[in-house]
């Protein structure tokens, strides 16, 4: 089985900064990390390959600056990893990078696509469908358990959760999974023999030389949504008492609450 | 004519009629055709609403299949050219918008929680970066405005006095994943008008018709494939109730860190559930099916007890409806204490056990 992980490197959502005149995201050289929810769908590829033996390929796309993060990923036991690279893919929305990513995948081949359902800086969750729907593949989210079909010729039962319920389904491949961050999955750490083995080798980058596409159907301009501004967040100040964690204040409160009827006297 | 579909989500029952209010911000709710799309038989409750309702005949597996469901509204709009597509950002909501907007070539806003009108161009606003920054983004796709919404967000307190036609579609051929076409059309329109009202109808009771129709799809087709995905078993969750319909929420952050369980000691005589913020969940301590913030929960309690909780953007984005915040801080320029009522400056355990006690011993 063919496995392709989807992994995004995000910045560091504590210390991130912003081109506000151009609207994008600077990347390079700031403090980044790996979306944890993309962390656990890599354990969970490399998980199956231990149980019923897979290829796992790892695909992100980002500036070319990336590449020891996805060089970690086959320290941890990828079989490769392919990083999608390219100027003219720069302030792609959702889209657009799924229309990247999807061509990336059907370069690489694949059964399965896994990746996290959320990312911690867009939190669009839409990236993961929309390679579904590009690629002609089934498509389920907030995985937390999944595991080889033995009924099936090619499928995978997936558990997930609605909120309170407890799914189970059986898919069919090829499928496109996006794994929970509840789903437990770990990777491992990384063997200390293997941190300064050269794995550049086993890494593949890809421009728009392969991916092929046209002027103006990517980054900005092929986007589909345009973020006109951002802003940081405010709060207008509401009229607010202060009290000390004293008797006084603990009594102000307690008449707070009785006052507006969260006490019953009873 | 302007149309707009609303999706209605099984799980949210009445709460997709909230989503009304994003379209009232948007277009003149009494020139517009409202539709919606379902997948379980419409609540009565929906009636009056909405102009049509399609309802889609969907096996409980059909439920759970975002790109098939996706490609039954694609066909929908194919028909009526939405000017705006909207669905609730929930579990199956999120999946099939984005399978639709991909088939559809258009833009779609996730998460969106306000929308506004400037210089004639509808703007969606979302948080993004955790809620630290919000963004205000328009669609340039040429198909349908398309969004999802976060739940909890809006309110809609309008009218629903509109005649409302409920279309059915049999999905034949589960197992050949085709959607049958044939449209029959049965028990069509049985109004009964309010005559005094003359043509425009008021009365909401009753005058609804029906349409069945059987819709096919070739076999052929590209989107054909969504039906490799069946639903095996579906179990509930063993779990407290949900934070979203709390009345009271007695919230913990890294004040209380070593002693969370304290919390609950308030929570009993206040009647309160208990939550948790952000911090306290990625270190273990509290279950994520209790995080309030961008990324857990929009809580919508009457009173939130901010119990060591410092405040972070994302986390005050999911305290959209709250009617009385109380923090416990020893930062008094916390950024939740901007949004508090009552500020307590001091030690939020040494706080528990006061007010506890406090409260304690007038029911004794």
């Amino acid at each position: 089985m063919k496995i392709v992980c989807l992994v995004k490197i995000i910045p560091d959502v504590e210390h991130f900064t912003y081109d506000y005149d151009k609207n994008i995201l600077v990347r390079e050289n700031k403090k980044s990390v790996v979306n944890p929810e993309d962390s656990c769908a890599v354990a969970a590829a490399l998980r199956m390959k231990e149980k019923c033996g897979a290829e796992v390929t790892v695909v992100s796309m980002g500036p070319v600056s990336n590449q020891k993060y996805l060089e970690n990923f086959i320290r941890c036991g990828a079989d490769r990893a392919v990083l999608i690279s390219d100027e003219m893919f720069r302030g792609s929305d959702t889209y657009v990078t799924s229309r990247i990513l999807a061509k990336g995948i059907e370069l690489s081949g694949f059964d399965l696509v896994i990746g996290g359902t959320h990312s911690l800086d867009g939190d669009t969750g839409q990236v993961l469908p929309q390679v579904a729907e590009l690629l002609d593949a089934e498509i389920m989210s907030h995985v937390t358990e999944i595991r080889r079909n033995e009924q099936a010729d090619r499928g995978i039962l997936a558990e997930a959760e609605d909120g309170k319920k407890k799914l189970t389904f059986s898919i069919s491949l090829p499928a496109v999974i996006g794994i929970s961050g509840e789903s437990g999955y770990k990777l491992l750490y990384i063997r200390y023999d293997d941190w300064k083995k050269d794995m550049s080798d086993r890494l593949k980058v890809l421009t728009n030389r392969e991916l092929c596409f046209g002027e103006g159907e990517t980054g900005l301009a092929g986007s589909r949504t345009r973020v006109l501004r951002t802003y940081p967040k405010k709060f207008s100040d509401k009229e607010k008492r202060v009290v000390q964690n004293d008797e006084a204040g603990i009594e102000y409160v307690y008449q707070f609450l009785l006052e507006k009827g969260f006490l019953n006297d009873d | 004519m302007i149309r707009v579909l609303i999706y209605l989500d099984e799980n949210s029952g009445k709460g997709s009629l909230e989503l009304i209010e994003v379209v009232r911000r948007m277009y003149p709710l009494d020139e517009i055709e409202l539709c919606a799309a379902a997948f379980a038989k419409p609540e009565e409750s929906l009636l009056g609403y909405f102009d049509e309702i399609h309802y889609f005949q969907a096996s409980e597996s059909q439920k759970y299949q975002a790109r098939f469901m996706a490609s039954c509204i694609e066909k929908l709009e194919r028909q009526k050219h939405f000017s705006c597509i909207i669905m609730a950002a929930v579990f199956m909501g999120r999946m099939t918008a984005a399978a639709l907007a991909a088939k559809l070539g258009t833009g779609l806003v996730a998460d969106v929680v306000d929308v506004c009108i400037e210089g004639g161009e509808i703007q969606m606003i979302r948080p993004a970066f955790e809620g630290k920054l919000m963004a205000c983004i328009t669609n340039q796709g040429l198909g349908p405005i398309m969004m999802t919404v976060r739940p909890g967000v809006f309110r809609y307190d309008g009218t629903s006095d509109r005649s409302t036609c409920i279309i059915t579609y049999e999905l034949a051929d589960e197992e050949a994943h085709g959607i049958r076409e044939k449209r029959l059309t049965e028990n069509v329109r049985n109004d009964e008008y309010d005559a005094s009202a003359g043509s425009v109808c008021t009365c909401r009771k009753e005058p609804y018709s029906r349409e069945l129709c059987i819709m096919e799809q070739g076999a052929k087709m590209r989107d054909t494939r969504g039906g490799g995905v069946q639903l095996i078993a579906c179990t509930r969750k063993d779990e407290n109730r949900d934070i979203c319909n709390a009345e009271i929420l007695v919230s913990g952050g890294g004040g209380v860190r070593n002693h969370f369980e304290e919390l609950a000691r308030l929570a009993k005589p206040l009647g309160a559930m208990v939550s948790s913020s952000r911090k306290l969940v990625d270190e273990g301590i509290a279950p994520r099916s209790i995080q309030v913030g961008q990324s857990g929960r929009t809580v919508s309690p009457k009173l939130y007890l901010a119990l060591g909780i410092y405040g972070s953007m994302q986390h005050i984005e999911g305290l959209k409806n709250v009617e009385h915040i109380i923090s416990v801080n020893t930062n008094r320029n916390a950024p939740i204490c901007s949004l508090s009522e009552i500020v307590v400056e001091g030690d939020a355990v040494e706080f528990i056990e006061k007010l506890t006690k406090r409260i304690n011993q007038n029911k004794n």
